[in-house]
């Protein structure tokens, strides 16, 4: 067997006589409907809210819990979730509440009205940030009792610091193994329902493991459906020892928002990356849990790319949060908001 | 700051000049429309691509972006649609198995074209035909999938042997 001299040749003759077909008028048709841009509040539903930390959450013990359950005969699985997953979890739940009533535009410099409207609503995601840090130790998974059409059953209890969550995922499995010499591909594929409370929700999870040489590539995907044109999509990639997450929110069939997030570790520090993106706002911050020179504790949000502020949140003395805003550029110091 | 013709192309059309979408088109379909084509293989959603990914280049802030090179940047929008297309996709062909559905998409024709793509992955497909027809450098697509330079390398070298693995016999 040898590789044969002209395969690449032959490659590049057939891209040369590949037809390709003009559609740029079809194109330019669009441009021409889509000039006047849509302003979309995108008005959180209280399924947002919930479904994506919950999406999240399953995205996140996938790996443990469902892709590592053989057969199911384990009655009782305790995924364990490091500090770099619960960070990842929180931080991308979190900044799915930052959508609500968001109208803020890619700009230039930073004016104090939109400062304050950031910093109301960063507040209201801090609370359950420092929440969700606590699921690390706080999630219990049990077999329960299973339903008509499914093959497994199981409830999910996550403990936070006043109050529970339960979610009962009902659901069948298919498992595919391909191995070829040195390279093994894992397939899983989940689909079932999820029970919060009195809702069910429609979900898909599927879980892609290659091993070839000393390289893993893991791919999870979770999908969270309200119904078949409103669903959050969200998916997890390790590749090389670095850690992507994905979500996409589409309402009406249309994605409407995008996050993507960039885990790191740097020196013992978890650094993370959130992009966020929808038709009215364009932020990226590198998000933190900074430690002063007195030791006090703080959250940073610098500000990367276009994104022209940092803001670093400390706590005063009666509790509230202290918003500081500053320049990315040259670090001078722009606004200090309370909340 | 001097921007590249296609920046500006890119700015006339934003600013409502949609007969300059002609010169954007011109200069890049071509490289989107191949690379698109090697991932899916197929014509229409070639096509289907290749128009969200210029519809979405157009929400971009040209006007402002000093530092984006537009051609990485409409390679990487028409990567990371394909990609996510393949992945539904997958979802798809996997329901049609189910129910014993003829797959739907793959187009039946020969040739490298089409071979290579049932067994490379999305990110040595796209590596290959950078590197084999358009002789970009690793380091370019190195740049342009964000990766480090041996990561490009050693995804190379490892396309290669599964392509003198699996085709070597049939040019012997």
């Amino acid at each position: 067997m040898h590789m044969p001299k002209n395969w690449k040749q032959e490659l590049k003759d057939e891209f040369n006589q590949l037809d390709v077909v003009d559609i740029s008028p079809r194109i330019q048709e669009k441009i021409e409907t889509n000039t006047e841009i849509k302003e979309e509040t995108h008005r959180s539903k209280p399924f947002l809210k919930w479904g994506i930390g919950f999406a999240s959450l399953c995205l996140i013990i996938g790996g443990g819990l469902l892709l590592t359950q053989k057969g199911g005969s384990s009655p009782i699985h305790q995924p364990t979730i490091n500090n770099k997953q619960a960070f990842a979890f929180s931080t991308f739940s979190s900044f799915s509440l930052l959508q609500k009533g968001n109208n803020l535009k890619m700009r230039k410099s930073l004016e104090e009205g939109e400062a304050n409207q950031i910093a109301k609503e960063v507040k209201e995601i801090l609370p359950f940030l420092e929440s969700t840090l606590l699921i690390e130790k706080g999630i219990t998974v049990v077999e329960t009792e299973k339903k008509e059409g499914y093959a497994y059953a199981e409830e999910i209890t996550i403990t936070q610091v006043e109050h529970q969550e339960v979610y009962t995922l009902y659901y069948n499995k298919t498992e595919k193994v391909e191995v070829d010499e040195d390279e093994k591909e894992t397939k899983t594929f989940y689909m079932g329902e999820m029970m919060y409370q009195t809702a069910t929700y429609a979900f898909t999870f599927e879980g892609e493991i290659e091993e070839e040489g000393n390289e893993i590539e893991k791919e999870h995907t979770f999908i969270l459906y309200e119904d078949k044109n409103n669903y959050i999509e969200t998916k997890r990639e390790i590749e090389n020892g670095e850690e992507e997450y994905g979500y996409s929110i589409y309402q009406n069939g249309e994605e409407v928002m995008s996050v993507e997030i960039e885990i790191e570790e740097k020196k013992n520090k978890i650094e993370t990356t959130l992009e966020y993106e929808s038709k009215t706002l364009d932020l990226q911050y590198c998000f933190s849990n900074e430690t002063d020179e007195n030791g006090n504790s703080y959250y940073l949000l610098l500000g990367k790319k276009k994104t022209n502020h940092s803001i670093r949140i400390t706590t005063n003395e009666i509790g509230n949060y202290v918003f500081a805003f500053y320049d990315s550029t040259n670090q001078t110091f722009l606004y200090s908001l309370e909340y | 700051m001097d921007l590249s013709a296609l920046q500006k192309n890119l700015i006339a059309v934003q600013e409502g000049n949609t007969s300059s979408f002609t010169f954007v088109y011109e200069d890049t379909h071509r490289i989107l429309y191949q690379a698109i084509y090697f991932l899916v293989t197929s014509k229409e959603e070639t096509e289907d691509i290749l128009q969200e990914t210029y519809l979405k280049a157009l929400e971009h802030d040209w006007k402002n972006d000093t530092h984006s090179n537009p051609m990485n940047f409409l390679l990487t929008i028409a990567k990371n649609i394909a990609f996510n297309h393949l992945k539904k996709r997958k979802r798809h062909e996997r329901i049609e198995e189910e129910h014993q559905i003829p797959s739907s998409y793959h187009e039946n024709q020969e040739g490298l074209l089409h071979l290579l793509p049932q067994f490379l992955k999305k990110e040595e497909l796209l590596i290959v035909y950078l590197h084999v027809v358009e002789e970009w450098s690793h380091q370019e697509i190195a740049s342009l999938l964000h990766r480090p330079l041996g990561t490009i390398t050693w995804k190379y070298q490892w396309a290669l042997k599964k392509i003198k693995k699996r085709i070597g016999d049939a040019y012997a």
